[in-house]
């Protein structure tokens, strides 16, 4: 469903950010992005919102060269993928039903229909009790739950989370990882990238690791680093 | 874009100006002020413009034929001239019932004469003013011809002043519409700085360009037009004040009545001010959009 092949990428201020990646992620699959800072990990996930194009090499998403798509066509990639960011990136002015509704909005969905799936999004992350409350008014852990209800409130066949436990303590942290599990669950395809050694080998999923922007290992229960898989 | 969704950005476009109302309100009164230059402008221009049409209109040179001339062939020799843009024949009869006409009640001194006395003419247009005494020296020298008279040649010279000035006016539009499109550029770009996680959140939602654009669209559109609406009044009071001063003060300047100017004024105003928020607004969002 998400393939790289060969994807290398410069920046236009000459970093070469990633180097030949070759990977494929299926329908369905939990996915860890792991490697240093700078590795680029984001770059990756930047690659499949379409918001960079490759520099070389072919990303597919869904079967379609995204380089190959029209200005018209990229809103509609976009709609099947959610995103979520490290620092939530919610809207201060609108509260937190509406916060979630802005992604239906764009669409043009009915307005009932928009009511209705807000309602039952912010059931599946645990803040119906909270749908009139201003991002400030939440915690940490809790504003990163109406990002995630954001992303997948459009049924997105993906979703991508960029550190979204970096700024969390290690309990919501959790909390957040069982959410993304539960996501997972019900069909969509989940890429994570992480610093998060422990949640990572504790959930001993896929781990992609990167290095210098390359992939240097490719697992399908893996860890965060090969130490650690050695010392269990 | 569906119209509901268009109804609800257009709201937004109006919140975004009010949220910044006091920046709104700067724009909208420089916009204005200038949109009020713009109408003098075009005021100046429409009057300059029929003024120029009433002066080459009088830049004719009439020819009068000798009795038994032929004015087929004085016609075509005429019409061999360069200089010579319409000929138009009036003949001794209809010159004579022209007279009558113009003499109104008094043309029954006209039923005196037992004769028509006034001769085939010739009104010739010439399409370079300054052509004209040379041109009605030659045109003398024609057997058939017994007299040319034109209008004087001073004419010319204010003729081409006027034509010059409208010209300046039309330049000064341009820089005027030019200043009104920067300041509304300026002025949108603010919002749009201030929207910017709104519109990178919206493009990763996938929102298209459209969809992201509207509200700065409306919010430039609105701006135009209540400033092309405050101008607009200014101007109309502006000419009718005119129109009470310049009949008296220029007499010899003719001033194009009130149902004339100032429609086509108000008209200019609102689609100017449209297609600068419209533009204003292209310009400020562009590139956000990449
Ligand atoms: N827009 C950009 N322009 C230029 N260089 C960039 C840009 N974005 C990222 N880079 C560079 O590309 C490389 C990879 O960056 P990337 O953000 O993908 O890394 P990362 O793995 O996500 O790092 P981190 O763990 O710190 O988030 C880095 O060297 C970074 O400086
Ligand atoms: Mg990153």
């Amino acid at each position: 469903m998400i393939q790289f092949f060969d994807v290398s990428k410069v920046y236009a201020n000459g970093t070469v950010a990633l180097n030949r990646v070759s990977f494929q992620v299926a329908k369905g699959e939990f996915v860890f992005l792991v490697g240093p800072s700078g590795s680029g990990k984001s770059t990756v996930l930047r690659l499949i919102t379409r918001e960079e194009k490759p520099t070389e090499g072919k990303v597919l998403i869904n079967g379609r060269n995204t380089v190959r798509l029209s200005r018209r066509e990229i809103p509609h990639l976009r709609r099947k993928i959610g995103v979520v960011f490290q620092d939530f990136r919610l809207l201060p002015k609108l509260t937190v039903a509406q916060n979630v509704a802005f992604a239906l909005e764009v669409c043009e969905l009915p307005r009932r229909e928009i009511k209705r799936r807000v309602a039952s999004t912010l059931e599946l992350v645990g803040l119906a009790d909270k749908a009139g409350v201003y991002p400030h008014e939440l915690s940490g852990g809790e504003q990163q739950r109406v990002s995630i209800a954001r992303a997948v409130v459009n049924n997105p066949i993906v979703l991508l989370a960029d550190e979204p436990t970096g700024n969390l303590d290690p309990e919501h942290s959790w909390e957040i990882v069982r959410l993304l599990e539960t996501i997972n669950l019900r069909g969509t395809t989940v890429l994570m990238a992480t610093h998060n050694d422990a949640i990572v080998n504790a959930l001993q999923r896929r781990v992609i690791a990167m290095a210098e922007g390359c992939v240097v290992r490719d697992e399908l229960r893996g860890s965060y680093s090969n130490e650690a898989q050695n010392s269990i | 874009m569906k119209l509901r969704t268009a109804f609800r950005l257009a709201g937004e476009g109006m919140a975004n100006l009010r949220t910044r109302s006091g920046m709104g309100l700067t724009a909208v009164t420089i916009i204005t002020l200038a949109f009020v230059i713009q109408g003098l402008f075009i005021i100046a221009f429409l009057n300059l413009n029929s003024l120029d049409e009433s002066l080459t209109q009088r830049l004719q040179m009439r020819v009068f034929l000798r009795d038994r001339a032929n004015p087929v062939a004085v016609g075509e020799a005429l019409s061999r001239f360069p200089e010579v843009e319409a000929i138009t024949f009036v003949g001794k009869d209809e010159a004579l019932e022209n007279l009558r006409l113009q003499l109104g009640e008094r043309s029954d001194l006209l039923d005196l004469m037992t004769e028509n006395p006034l001769p085939d003419t010739f009104v010739i247009k010439v399409n370079d003013p300054y052509a004209l005494p040379q041109l009605a020296e030659q045109i003398r020298s024609f057997p058939e011809v017994e007299e040319v008279v034109y209008g004087q040649e001073s004419l010319g010279k204010l003729l081409d002043l006027v034509t010059l000035i409208s010209r300046f006016s039309l330049l000064g539009m341009v820089v005027i519409f030019l200043a009104t499109l920067f300041i509304a550029v300026n002025t949108i770009r603010l919002t749009v700085i201030a929207r910017k996680t709104e519109i990178e959140i919206r493009k990763l939602v996938g929102a298209t360009s459209g969809y992201i654009r509207a509200p700065f669209v409306f919010e430039g559109i609105y701006m135009g037009l209540v400033s092309a609406g405050l101008a607009s009044l200014a101007g109309d009071f502006l000419y009718r004040f005119l129109l009470t001063r310049v009949p008296t003060a220029l007499p010899f300047l003719p001033i194009l009545p009130r149902e004339v100017v100032v429609p086509q004024m108000v008209a200019a105003l609102f689609g100017l001010g449209l297609v600068m928020g419209i533009v204003g607004s292209w310009l400020s969002v562009r590139k956000y959009l990449k």
